[in-house]
């Protein structure tokens, strides 16, 4: 088991970036509250010894890969199956609202993208990595990333005609 | 450029802070339960490697009475030799024919008596004491004195043979009336609850009386079938078995076998010997060693198989580990120690039978739980 101190620089230095990962995946802050508790604890539990250099992929991949098994899971898809049966209006006018923000409507553009293409696109615009780096944290060829990359821009593109979305993303975080 | 965030996503502080101060929490909580099972584990498994270690020198009790017990086989040379002698009538119930023995040529009874302070009653006419013979054989734990006494063609076998079980079974002695072949069959009183079984030839067929002979040829003991008046009777821890042929008055007899079952001191003197060589208990270590390798080695494999790996994967694993290597080979061993320590081979059969069905239901229930219980932190 790690030192304290290790764990707590640990945690400090990703906690951000894996949480926001893990929300990119499940659309949900709890949801992903838990998957990034959970990827710590088996992380210091299992005693890896990893350089600095390896630590961030090996987190992000870890996180990855829960999120990605609760979206496999009963308990996701249950979910999803309530909130397709009895979604009321009282949301959907309360959605109308948010819809207005320009902000808003990015996010629930980007978040309704299928797995795939919505894990290129966080990865490449929102967290800043490149082709490569992608491909290898996710185990896959770079031209597999690109046409994901391509194919999610051109679905993302489509929903926002609206808005000059590429702009977005000079906006300071 | 600059990455673009999620609306969602600006301000996560307050989550960030839950997911430290959570994963804190849970990791305090975990951290004396680690520390608390591998010690656990490894002081039983070091406990039951002692206390294996400490029987294979030791002995136990067996060893020791073996040690102290040896003086009536003193006088007797082991020879080689074949099969075993038994009852036709009873063997369903004494089970003597199924017997591996060590074979001790015979000696003159007056030797015998002499050498091991036993007594029987002075032998009657035609028989002479100073032709009479003594010759043991041993089943590994207790020992058969068969006591041969001849005058020509006429003979009298008496054989004393330590058993643990009662073989007289009032259900099958209720209708003995005659014997397979149609022989008569009496049943005297040997006291007031014990009877003595007297199978008479009263037809020209009979069933085989078997006992054991020297051939000095060939330095080896084997059995004897022949036809003969038989007698049998368990009486104080020990089967008794007579074949006579004799042209006089059989009551005689039968009085005088009587007379040597309450009158002898065979069983002061002792009849159990615990003979079983180094071969049998390097044998039976061999055995016990394999089965505790057998169990270190599944432990070390599950605690393999199950690290790093989730709560939920860890509980069906060690379930199935507890309930198919640490049950029966962790009762067995434990069993097998308990038997070799007290000699007794039903102490460590009902030991056995105490720890298996708790130490499987333990296995079966963390697997259960393993099962159904919902993976949290």
């Amino acid at each position: 088991m790690k030192d304290e101190e290790e764990l707590d620089r640990i945690m400090t230095d990703h906690t951000s970036l894996l949480f926001r990962i893990a929300y990119y995946y499940t659309k949900n802050l709890h949801t992903a509250e838990d998957i990034v508790q959970e990827v710590f604890i088996k992380f210091f539990q299992s005693n890896v010894q990893l350089s600095e250099e390896d630590l961030k992929p090996y987190l992000i991949r870890m996180t990855a890969n829960k999120a990605k098994d609760y979206l496999k899971s009963w308990h996701y898809r249950k979910l999803v199956l309530q909130e397709r049966l009895f979604s009321s209006k009282t949301v959907t006018e309360k959605d109308a609202l948010i819809q207005q923000d320009e902000e808003a409507e990015i996010s629930k553009a980007v978040l309704a993208l299928p797995v795939k293409q919505r894990e290129a696109i966080v990865y490449y615009y929102m967290e800043g990595l490149n082709i490569r780096e992608i491909a290898s944290l996710l185990n896959m060829p770079e031209s597999t990333m690109k046409s994901r990359l391509a194919k999610g821009r051109e679905q993302l593109k489509e929903q926002l005609k609206s808005i000059e979305w590429e702009v977005l993303m000079d906006e300071t975080i | 450029m600059r990455p673009y965030k999620l609306k969602e996503l600006r301000q996560t502080k307050q989550h960030e802070e839950a997911i430290i101060r959570r994963v804190k929490q849970n990791l305090s909580q975990n951290r004396p339960k680690r520390r608390i099972l591998a010690p656990v584990l490894a002081a039983v498994v070091t406990a039951a490697a002692l206390v294996f270690v400490f029987l294979q020198y030791s002995g136990g009790t067996v060893r020791e009475q073996s040690a102290r017990g040896y003086t009536i086989l003193h006088v007797f040379e082991q020879v080689d030799g074949n099969g075993a002698a038994y009852s036709e009538l009873f063997k369903e119930f004494d089970h003597q024919d199924l017997r591996r023995l060590k074979y001790f040529k015979p000696v003159p009874l007056t030797e015998f008596l002499n050498a091991n302070n036993a007594m029987i009653p002075d032998i009657i006419e035609p028989f002479n004491k100073s032709n009479a013979e003594v010759l043991a054989v041993n089943d590994g734990m207790q020992t058969e004195l068969q006591f041969s006494f001849r005058n020509g063609e006429e003979y009298m076998v008496i054989s004393v043979a330590k058993h643990f079980m009662n073989s007289l079974y009032p259900d099958f002695l209720a209708d003995l009336t005659e014997d397979a072949v149609g022989n008569r069959v009496e049943q005297e009183m040997l006291d007031e609850t014990t009877p003595l079984i007297h199978q008479i030839r009263t037809t020209n067929s009979a069933l085989a009386y078997r006992y054991f002979t020297f051939d000095d040829e060939k330095n080896e003991m084997n059995v004897t079938q022949t036809t003969a008046n038989e007698l049998y009777t368990y009486y104080n821890g020990a089967i008794y078995h007579v074949g006579y042929n004799i042209e006089g008055n059989h009551e005689e007899v039968v009085s005088y076998v009587k007379e040597f079952i309450l009158q002898n001191n065979l069983q002061e003197v002792g009849l159990e010997h615990n003979l079983m060589g180094e071969q049998e208990h390097a044998k039976g270590g061999k055995s016990m060693l394999m089965g505790a390798a057998i169990l270190i080695g599944g432990l070390i494999f599950a605690a393999v198989l199950t690290k790093g790996i989730g709560k939920r994967k860890k509980r069906i694993i060690w379930g199935i580990t507890t309930m198919l290597v640490i049950a029966p080979l962790l009762s067995w061993l434990i069993g097998m120690s308990y038997a070799i320590y007290e000699g007794d081979g039903f102490a460590g059969i009902g030991v056995m039978l105490i720890l298996l069905p708790p130490l499987f239901l333990a296995g079966l229930v963390i697997l259960l739980i393993g099962i159904f219980k919902k993976e949290t932190n």
